[in-house]
């Protein structure tokens, strides 16, 4: 009989432990769903192409990085080139269409902001030794679908939260909040069709920032980057 | 091992019938987003004002009424609001000291009008708005106010006068000591007397001062003060209370401001509701009062003013924001009220934050908005910035746009257009008549003629074309009784309109005190077509006499059996169904001969006997079904009571669903589609697909998911669904159609497109513009372009392509559409595919740039619309229709299209040429080296592309016009133009194309 009862306890223990979900336990059901930390680990450097949608228009962009030196964006429109760089000390960026004909630094506030980006492993990858904070914030109801919502605060201070499916284990939004001159501006990104890459992990190749969308035809992981693009002028 | 198998096989089957029956929520036809005309202008009523400043910015939190918490980043020069998927109505707020991000917000407003609504709970915000908790206290319904110890921000306590219709041991005074994880009732009097108001001392903060106020409103009545009511002190965090007494009035008290002077922290002032009411002041932290002032300002409406501020600096400076605002500088002893410079605050003042920092800076919360003051509320300045307003009613009309007529409580009758220019903004809205707002109807047979009304039925017929309004309010005849006028008086236009024997156009005009009048020449004459239809209960007609309490009050908001709604058959005026605000529903079938009580089928259907009948719909389908709404909040009771009959209002059965909460307000049916019905209540919008069975709340159609809805009108033309919101203003949700679609297709399908509405040539206009320093706030208008609606069933990963094919099956256009689960909306701007354009040189915000998405407008005719998605293809057809009425006649659009295409052709052209040259170019340049003919044909090419692409240029600043520059402004010219070019234009394009032929000769002769 005390058997039983036991059995009974901690049958009900396992009960209640699955209703007392962690921001871990959903953070490392994502980390498998994704591929697992050991192979996100060992990525260290990135190569992306793919377009960015914009009102019926498709502009094609470049994207190498290598983790945490340095990131630089290329992209073309009708001839202008767009060019974004941003290193651990310092960022610059060239855009003609918006009046910067050349390439010149972005302001420390902006870059505090892409700081973030150079991180090309998962935000949720030892996001503890990378100085990451986390926080469950209970489920939210998002296009009709109750989600997991977690907040993040990183090394750099910025503050993200991510939306996270139940079923796929995956993130579906994530909403980042930038401050400008003493004022919080609030965006978000919808994180679509994950595709599982040959190196073994997924990513999402579709961002649905509302206006824009960002679509990637080609990844490749851990390609032979010289440093020397990371250099503005 | 088999009965595991059979089990799991079962399992399987029910999780795939589950998944196969897709149920629709409102976020699958998200795309279908209302917008919100305001008005900023004239904004509602606020209830709490609290800020902060971080990092250099002046942090506002605003809590109103009706319409959620608004923050503002900048001192209120922009706001968003932050807490639209809670209750919108907000009692108190409280931020954190020190910390900007903190904030509790209480829910349910303490103002206890009669049209207070109700609230539901209490939460906290870690992150500054963008997330909240619920804290609990939920069955409170109003919170007047949060205060946390100075000295440990876990301390929290939390005022909590309770439920205003009702007894409730749910009131009284709450303090957590961990933040707000747990509450503990630290005073609580009785079921009828709650905590008004609370003072923590700022340097000793175990010594609280609680004010205890007992009151309760009925239908008909407002009772303020009693056996209750009174003034406690703690000196030790809450664990012990003294009543306190000394100096204080004698008798029943009633509702006690009280506020502590920060900077002589011994000094307590509070305004003490009695039968000889004012001003009290103590120097002993409230042990002793004596008296000071008790002029109007301080001592009128207590029940609706409720706060007294001290200067966070100057000891003897204090604010008594009331019906107007008043500031004494001697402590208390004198009061002034002059406002110099700027505009007046608009009256009655309900929440004031002055910047402890810069006490010169302020923010008045008052019945129309949010007032900032920079010189200690001498001068003001409104903030256009807050579409809070509260309306009762809305109306429309059948102009082209069609205008939108509502009340605003405290703010006047209002009319708008439901498209503008560049939009709907503040500049659009006019006011027609003061007081309350609330019914205002246009005359169906003249455009310049609107009826609108003040509170207790005072009506007037405002002639718009030369600025007048005369008093129409039927006069009482011999035999009647003394008219009985509901505060919120119908006022309903009959639909159909006849002819007299003189050939004069008529309708009938219908308003009801007891009895239902009718007028038919625009509310000159009266006659009355009923008998008294409400119960006539005399016992709940004594509102002189029994209205207040000690303070009394009677403003026509509380009198009773009256009737509160007038339903005229919408195709059958002989019927008419009346509700009353003492539960009869009553019908004539003979234009008002003979009257008969239908009350008993809607009590039988499990409606209170008394509750309010909000709204009666009828069926513009179905002559046998009608829908009712009925209120019985005034009796406690805020379940959501909606009925419907199948047979003309013999029987009736209740409709419910778990989704409802909020008192009901008002039910419509689709005037096409009689599966569509929309159910507003005090806390959301419902919509039911199928009739009524299954109801889904609005969450994705861009308002606060427990929006207070009051009225919704279907306009027919349009078929928009028009909101009146008690809190947010009007929305509009443009085009039911695809609705209707969704209703009558199979969504278990993996894509549906729908059939197309055909589209009439036209655009949007641009001028007479506002100026864009009035705007306040604004809403978009309708789109005048051709729509695509489709239904994806599951969100698709693949791009959604679209394709359109001229008349030739020629394929003109490829866009990508959206690809979300549910309905998708995309509009096609009737443009073809873009042409090529020379690449290089400067193109930044140039004709250049505009080139590679503008195209000409197509021709007049028939589109095939082809959808490919997931691999499957749909496909529809859209017929494009001249609007010679507008000037766009068919010959008109096709010569245009000519010539939109002779430019497209040669911006082509010229596109191809410069690739050619680039290409030459590039081969000598690689070879530059080798011979001297070589570079003198480099230089030769490079020269001449100078003349045709800008390579100068470096900045908009910079003008450069080479020939590309002069086809790309040509071509735009041509693109963008709404009408053909005449002849003489039309020769510019002719010379453009004879420059070319010689430009490409010369080109390619340098080439060779």
């Amino acid at each position: 009989m005390k058997k039983v009862i036991l059995s009974l306890t901690m049958f009900l223990a396992v009960v209640l432990n699955l209703s007392a979900q962690t921001a871990d336990d959903i953070i490392n059901k994502y980390i498998t769903a994704i591929g697992g930390t050991e192979k996100w680990a060992k990525v260290q450097s990135i190569k992306v192409e793919g377009q960015i949608e914009i009102q019926g228009l498709a502009i094609p962009f470049t994207v190498q990085g290598i983790q945490m030196k340095g990131m630089r964006m290329d992209a073309e429109f009708q001839g202008n080139k767009i060019i974004d760089i941003t290193t651990p000390t310092k960022g610059w960026s060239q855009n003609p269409l918006m009046g910067k004909a050349n390439m010149e630094p972005i302001s420390e506030e902006e870059l505090k902001v892409k700081l973030d980006e150079l991180d090309f492993q998962d935000d949720f990858i030892n996001y503890k030794e990378k100085g990451s904070k986390v926080e469950l914030l209970g489920k939210e109801e998002e296009d009709g679908t109750e989600y997991n919502k977690i907040k993040m605060v990183t090394k750099n201070g910025n503050e993200k939260f991510y939306f996270f499916d139940m079923k796929t284990d995956l993130i579906y939004k994530e909403e980042s909040i930038v401050k400008q001159q003493g004022q919080e501006v609030k965006s978000s990104v919808k994180l679509l069709d994950y595709q599982m890459l040959d190196y073994g992990i997924k990513m999402a190749f579709k961002s649905d920032m509302g206006q824009m969308m960002m679509v990637t035809k080609k990844i490749i992981i851990n390609p032979v980057i010289d440093e020397s693009i990371f250099k503005g002028n | 091992m088999r009965i595991k198998k059979i089990v799991v096989g079962g399992l399987l089957v029910l999780a795939s019938s589950v998944s196969a029956q897709t149920t629709l929520n409102t976020s699958h036809f998200q795309v279908m987003e209302a917008r919100a005309l305001g008005p900023s202008t004239m904004s509602g009523r606020i209830t709490a004002v609290e800020g902060i400043t971080a990092d250099g910015q002046v942090n506002l939190y605003v809590g109103t009424a009706g319409g959620g918490i608004w923050k503002s980043q900048n001192g209120g020069l922009s706001f968003a609001p932050i807490f639209d998927k809670y209750c919108q109505s907000i009692g108190a707020l409280a931020v954190e000291p020190g910390n900007s991000k903190t904030v509790y917000a209480g829910t349910g407003e303490s103002n206890m009008r009669n049209s207070v609504s109700i609230g539901q709970g209490l939460y906290k915000t870690t992150d500054g708005g963008s997330n909240w908790q619920k804290l609990g206290l939920d069955s409170t319904e109003r919170i007047s106010k949060i205060l946390i110890d100075p000295s440990d921000k876990k301390i929290i306590y939390v005022a909590a006068p309770g439920p205003l219709w009702k007894s409730s041991s749910h009131r009284g005074l709450y303090k957590s000591t961990d933040a707000g994880k747990t509450w503990d009732k630290i005073l609580f009097v009785n079921e009828e007397t709650g905590c008004a108001d609370i003072a923590i001392h700022p340097t000793q903060p175990n010594i609280i001062l609680a004010s205890f106020w007992q009151f309760r409103r009925k239908p008909y009545s407002f009772n303020s003060g009693g056996a209750g009511s009174g003034f406690y002190k703690s000196v030790d965090g809450g664990k012990s209370w003294t009543k306190l007494s000394k100096g204080l009035p004698e008798g029943d008290l009633g509702r006690i401001v009280v506020t502590i002077n920060p900077s002589k922290p011994s000094q307590v002032l509070a305004i003490v509701e009695a039968k000889v009411p004012g001003l009290y002041q103590s120097d002993d932290e409230g042990e002793s009062w004596k008296k000071m002032a008790s002029t109007d300002n301080i001592t009128a409406r207590p029940f609706y003013f409720s706060t007294l501020v001290y200067d966070p600096k100057d000891a003897k400076r204090v604010y008594r924001p009331a019906f107007d605002f008043a500031y004494s500088n001697d402590g208390g002893n004198t009061w002034n009220n002059s406002i110099i410079g700027g505009v007046e605050p608009h009256a009655d003042h309900h929440a004031l934050w002055i910047n402890p920092n810069n006490p010169e800076m302020m923010y008045l919360g008052t019945d129309g908005g949010v007032y900032m003051s920079l010189n200690k509320g001498s001068s003001w300045h409104f903030l256009n910035n807050l579409p809070v307003g509260q309306f009762y009613h809305v109306s429309i009309d059948n102009q082209a746009p069609y205008n939108i007529y509502g009340g605003l409580q405290d703010n006047n009758s209002w009319i708008a257009p439901s498209q503008s220019p560049r939009g709907v903004t503040s500049v659009d809205w006019r006011t027609l008549v003061g007081g309350d707002g609330f019914w205002v109807q246009p005359s169906p047979l003249n455009s310049k003629i609107v009826f609108a009304e003040y509170q207790g039925g005072n009506m007037f017929r405002s002639n718009l074309l030369n600025g007048t309004a005369v008093d129409i309010k039927p006069k009482k005849q011999e035999g009647e009784e003394e008219h009985r006028w509901n505060w919120n008086t119908p006022i309903v236009p009959g639909p159909s309109t006849k002819k007299t024997v003189a050939g004069k156009s008529i309708f009938n005009l219908y308003v009801g005190a007891q009895y239902l009048f009718k007028s038919i020449d625009e509310g000159r004459n009266w006659e009355k077509i009923s008998p008294d239809l409400t119960t006539n209960n005399k016992s709940i007609q004594q509102q002189a006499d029994m209205s207040g309490g000690i303070t009394g009050d009677n403003t026509s908001a509380e009198n009773h059996c009256t009737i509160f709604t007038i339903t005229p058959h919408p195709k059958n005026e002989q019927i008419i169904w009346v509700g009353t605000d003492d539960g009869n529903l009553q019908v004539t079938m003979n234009g008002g001969k003979t009257w008969e009580n239908r009350s008993a089928g809607i009590w039988k259907a499990g409606v209170p006997q008394n509750a309010w009948i909000s709204c009666i719909e009828l069926s513009a389908i179905d002559p046998n079904r009608m829908y009712i709404t009925l209120d019985h909040h005034m009796y406690g009771d805020n379940n959501t009571y909606i009925v419907m009959s199948k047979d003309g209002g013999k029987t009736f059965s209740r409709l419910n669903s778990s989704e409802f909460t909020g008192f009901a307000h008002v039910v419509r049916e689709d005037i096409v589609n009689e599966k569509l019905l929309f159910l507003g209540t005090e806390m959301g919008l419902f919509i039911s697909l199928d009739g009524g069975v299954n109801w889904m709340r609005s969450k994705y159609q861009g308002m606060p998911w427990y929006n207070l809805v009051r009225d919704l009108k279907i306009q027919a033309q349009t078929n928009d669904l028009v909101i009146a919101t008690h809190g947010r203003g009007v929305y509009i949700l443009d085009n039911l159609q695809p609705l209707r679609e969704m209703i009558k297709s199979d969504i278990n399908k993996d894509a549906i497109f729908f059939p197309i509405q055909a589209f009439k040539y036209d655009f949007t206009p641009s001028s007479p513009g506002p100026p864009s320093n009035l705007i306040g706030w604004a809403a978009g208008n309708k789109v005048l372009a051709p729509t695509f609606y489709y239904y994806l069933k599951e969100r698709s990963n693949d791009a959604v392509k679209i394709e359109i094919y001229d008349a030739t099956n020629k394929k003109i256009k490829d866009f990508n559409g959206t690809n979300l689960k549910g309905l998708n909306r995309v509009y096609w701007g009737l443009n073809i595919n873009p042409p090529k354009v020379a690449k290089g040189g400067f193109i930044a915000q140039t004709s250049i740039q505009s080139s590679a998405f503008v195209t000409p407008k197509v021709p007049v005719g028939k589109y095939k619309v082809v959808l490919k998605v997931n691999g499957k293809t749909e496909e529809q057809w859209i017929e494009i229709l001249p609007n010679p009425t507008k000037g766009y006649t068919t010959a008109d659009i096709s010569l245009l299209y000519n010539q939109g295409m002779r430019m497209f052709q040669l911006t082509e052209k010229l596109a191809v040429l410069v690739s050619d040259l680039d290409s030459s170019i590039s081969v000598l340049e690689k070879n530059n080296s080798k011979d001297s003919i070589g570079n003198s044909k480099l230089e030769k090419l490079v020269n001449i592309r100078k003349e045709i692409i800008e390579t100068n240029r470096k900045s908009v600043f910079f003008d450069e016009f080479k020939f590309r520059r002069r086809v790309a402004d040509l071509y735009i010219s041509v693109a963008s133009s709404i009408e053909a070019l005449s002849t003489s234009q039309e020769k510019g394009i002719t010379v453009m194309e004879v420059e070319y032929l010689l430009l490409e000769k010369q080109v390619r002769a340098l080439m060779k």
